[in-house]
């Protein structure tokens, strides 16, 4: 399944909702483009609605990687609701520790 | 992306060639770096004519591109080209390099591509196990690292010397047993789920046999049972030294090794725990004349290699070449790698595996003043890393106590390993020798400090504990040479079998040899290392040389924690032992006068009478009582350890304490399990002069303050 990432933003918080595979650069490019716009909103939470990813590469990985980056100091950013294989594959690079993980989540 | 009118004046293309837009690269960085837009490729070869970088796809056999760098590109005999418009995560690189076979030292062969020396990250062996293609031309293929890790603040340690506790251990081993329960056996992933234990067990550093990348089908044995082939499971076989093993990462498939390896050591770091890498820079994975050409022979082989002067590799190391590592070139690329691993993995410390090979000229002659252990020595960005040396070579050069050190650098102690097995097996003559052992080998390193000593009484490469007390030969049929490779002076004792026997008496003695061995290791000075799973009697079925079994012989057995759970429990007990008195862990050789006037001397010397320690050829007994009077932060501290290596009990009367403290008991390794109690609830002595210490055991007291 292609690719989509889509950025809304309501007061503090911004969703990006990620469906399909990212698993190329050019799916890990539009992403990167959506936590860049989102950064500029001067945002204090990201989420990521991950319900619908079906699969993460390591071009995917990195673009995770990214929001912590891009993310001034204080954001908190939350992978919601990952399948268990994106959420394995979260965790075996530890990327858990840096953000939260969560089933759910409220404006 | 297209260059921007913003971009720096060199993130554009000055060229074209073979559809990449290049420009003359920069040749003080070797190896692939990401730069604006584009990617610098460097290389060094002293005497190549051509050289190409050779691209494809991730996993693909057939090379995408071949960008041949203009001869007006090399500045001296650095190769370096700038492409751009590349696929990131997406390309493998490698070079093609041509030069003139005139002599028969160079190795040059166009046909082949060449793996980069300089590669961060290493695709070819994704998934351990897993047979090649060996159809592919390109099988240690590199890739672009990335550096967007998010350490959180991570940095290395810098643990003092002194509270060091090595646990060695090997990636693969320490999980991959069904037993263990993590979610990805064998893996750092899987290493990160048992970091409690080891925060549990009390060690403070992990000493992990090789993760640089290397090819576990670099050996062509067959198991002689199953006519299985044999993979190279210790990985002492490097085929990239900057690149973290693939095949030990869960996320190996998905080129994601550095990132779970890194996430391993920030893990380490979070639980107070250092890591230290086991390298190996004496030879690499191409072997000998008959071995593959992966990157130094086509690149360079005379620069990189000792080489006889018919052009054959020496073999000081015993695999088949020898890496010249003190060629100024060579030394370069050592401390560069060094450099990266220690800044970009926040790694703690480095043991260097064969590290005499080390101090030899390109012609194999020793040197009195190495230039690549100094320059080791004093490289400010391993400042803080510790070095450790195996201070002997396959070649005949033994340097235990006469490393060339600057201060620097420590040893691990074979001294102190055949010494202490010696002892323990009812050697005579050894008692003085164990003192001078327990005392952090001063005949050794009077000018260094005990903290020159890595005390350890197994590593990998011999029996594990348990083994050292279970068989009196080295039984490696499994490793198809007929028995024999694997050493064979083992200093070991089967305590009255050969291996499993269904004696009670025979098996309790093992575990109390093997409890004697980690008190005597843990309380002496010096820095202790112990083998993973001694602390719980873990076997190898009495092959002393597991370096091609990956399998149940070598991982790590789980159930052992509760099957021999009192092992576990004692080990943990002197672990902690050593941390509360650090009378133990100061890294000065003690003195046997009392400069204080305190009244005790920091360590002094005892049989079974106090003050008469019993010197002779037949003594199997040693007493040692430590004064922490004499350390800084020792304060009224001390302690007695009592050593009988006799096959019979003898009562050792006590060195009479001050008034008001009395000797209690921390330690008996015959006494009732675990055999040794937690800090703070040692219990005094029924008779508070004398104890009668069991046949072929060990005890340890500390002085506590008469209570009420």
């Amino acid at each position: 399944m292609s690719f989509t990432a889509s950025l809304s933003t309501t007061g503090s918080t911004a969703v990006i909702t990620l469906a399909g595979s990212l698993d190329d650069n050019p799916s890990a490019e539009e992403f990167r483009e959506k936590v860049a716009a989102a950064a500029n909103e001067g945002i204090s939470r990201l989420v990521l609605e991950m319900s619908q990813l079906e699969t993460l590469s390591a071009a995917g990985l990195r673009g995770l990687a990214f929001c912590k980056e891009k993310m001034p100091n204080g954001v908190d950013i939350v992978f919601v609701a990952p399948t268990d294989k994106v959420r394995l594959a979260i965790e075996d690079v530890g990327f858990q520790q840096s953000v939260t993980i969560s089933d759910q989540f409220t404006l | 992306m297209p260059p921007r009118v913003r971009d720096r004046i060199d993130s554009f293309p000055t060229h074209t060639i073979g559809g990449y837009g290049v420009r003359p690269g920069r040749v003080t960085t070797i190896g692939a770096t990401l730069v604006p837009n584009g990617v610098n490729f460097a290389v060094f070869s002293a005497r190549a004519t051509a050289v190409s970088v050779v691209l494809f796809r991730i996993g693909e056999t057939e090379p995408m591109a071949e960008i041949p760098i203009p001869e007006d590109f090399r500045i001296g005999r650095v190769w370096a080209i700038t492409v751009f418009g590349l696929e990131y995560e997406e390309v493998e690189y490698g070079y093609r390099v041509d030069g003139p076979n005139e002599h028969g030292w160079d190795k040059f062969d166009p046909t082949k591509v060449l793996s980069d020396p300089y590669a961060k990250i290493l695709g070819g062996r994704e998934l351990w196990g897993k047979v090649p293609d060996y159809n592919n031309v390109y099988q240690h293929r590199a890739r672009l690292a990335f550096d967007d890790f998010d350490w959180e603040g991570d940095r290395p340690l810098r643990t003092p010397t002194s509270e060091l506790v090595v646990y060695e251990t090997h990636v693969r081993g320490f999980t991959r047993h069904p037993s263990s329960g993590v979610r990805n056996p064998g893996t750092y992933a899987g290493l990160v789920e048992k970091i409690p234990y080891l925060k549990q067990l009390g060690v403070t550093c992990v000493e992990l046999l090789p993760v640089f990348e290397f090819d576990e089908f670099g050996n062509s044995r067959l198991d002689t049972e199953t006519g299985e082939r044999l993979l190279n499971y210790w990985g002492y076989n490097t085929v990239g030294f900057f690149a973290p093993k693939a095949g030990y990462a869960a996320t190996g498939r998905f080129g994601m090794q550095g990132d779970e390896f890194k996430n391993l050591v920030k893990t380490l770091h979070a639980a107070g725990i250092e890591i230290m890498l086991d390298v190996v820079f004496n030879h690499t994975a191409e072997g000998n004349e008959m071995g593959p050409t992966i990157s130094f022979r086509g690149l360079d082989n005379s620069t990189y290699y000792m080489l006889t002067p018919e052009g054959y590799y020496y073999n000081f190391s015993g695999t088949g070449n020898t890496f010249n590592s003190n060629n100024p070139v060579v030394r370069d690329f050592i401390v560069s790698c060094l450099r990266y691993w220690a800044a970009e993995y926040h790694i703690d410390g480095f043991r260097f595996d064969l590290a005499a090979i080390m101090d030899r000229d390109e012609n194999g002659v020793p040197l009195a003043n190495p230039p690549l252990i100094e320059a080791l020595a004093h490289d400010p960005v391993l400042r803080d890393c510790k070095l450790v040396a195996e201070a002997w070579d396959a070649g005949g050069l033994y340097q235990v106590g006469s490393f060339p050190n600057y201060h620097r650098w420590s040893e691990w102690n074979g001294r102190y390993r055949d010494t202490l097995r010696k002892f323990l097996k009812g050697e005579d003559a050894v008692a003085g020798d164990l003192a001078t052992r327990i005392a952090g080998s001063p005949d050794l390193y009077w000018a260094r400090g005990a903290q020159a000593s890595i005390n350890f009484v197994t590593c990998h490469d011999g029996f594990s504990l348990m083994d050292v007390f279970s068989y009196n030969e080295k039984h490696n049929e499994a490793n198809g040479e007929n028995n024999n490779d694997g050493a064979n002076d083992n200093n070991s004792w089967n305590c009255g079998a050969e291996g499993p026997t269904e004696d009670p008496e025979i098996e309790r003695l093992r575990i109390q040899q093997v409890k004697n061995a980690l008190l005597i290791l843990l309380t002496s000075r010096g820095v202790p290392m112990m083998l993973s799973g001694d602390e719980v009697g873990r076997t190898q079925r009495g092959n002393n040389n597991v370096y091609c079994q990956d399998n149940e012989l070598a991982w790590f057995d789980w159930s052992l924690t509760e099957s021999n759970s009192e092992l576990l429990e004692f080990a943990s007990h002197v672990i902690a032992l050593r941390k509360q008195h650090p009378v133990l862990r100061a890294m000065h050789h003690p003195n046997s006068i009392d400069p204080t006037n305190c009244g005790h001397p920091e360590i002094s010397w005892h049989g079974v009478q106090p003050w008469q320690p019993d010197w002779s050829p037949d003594s199997h007994l040693l007493g040692v009582m430590w004064c922490g009077h004499h350390i800084d932060g020792g304060g009224p501290d001390f302690l007695y350890i009592g050593a009988n290596a006799h096959w019979e009990a003898h009562e050792v009367y006590l060195p009479v304490l001050d008034d008001g403290w009395v000797w209690c008991l921390a330690a008996d390794t015959a006494g009732e399990a675990p055999g040794a109690y937690p800090p703070g609830t040692e219990r005094p002595l029924t008779d508070p002069h004398s104890y009668l210490i069991s046949p072929r055991s060990v005890i340890a007291l500390v002085a506590r303050p008469v209570s009420g």
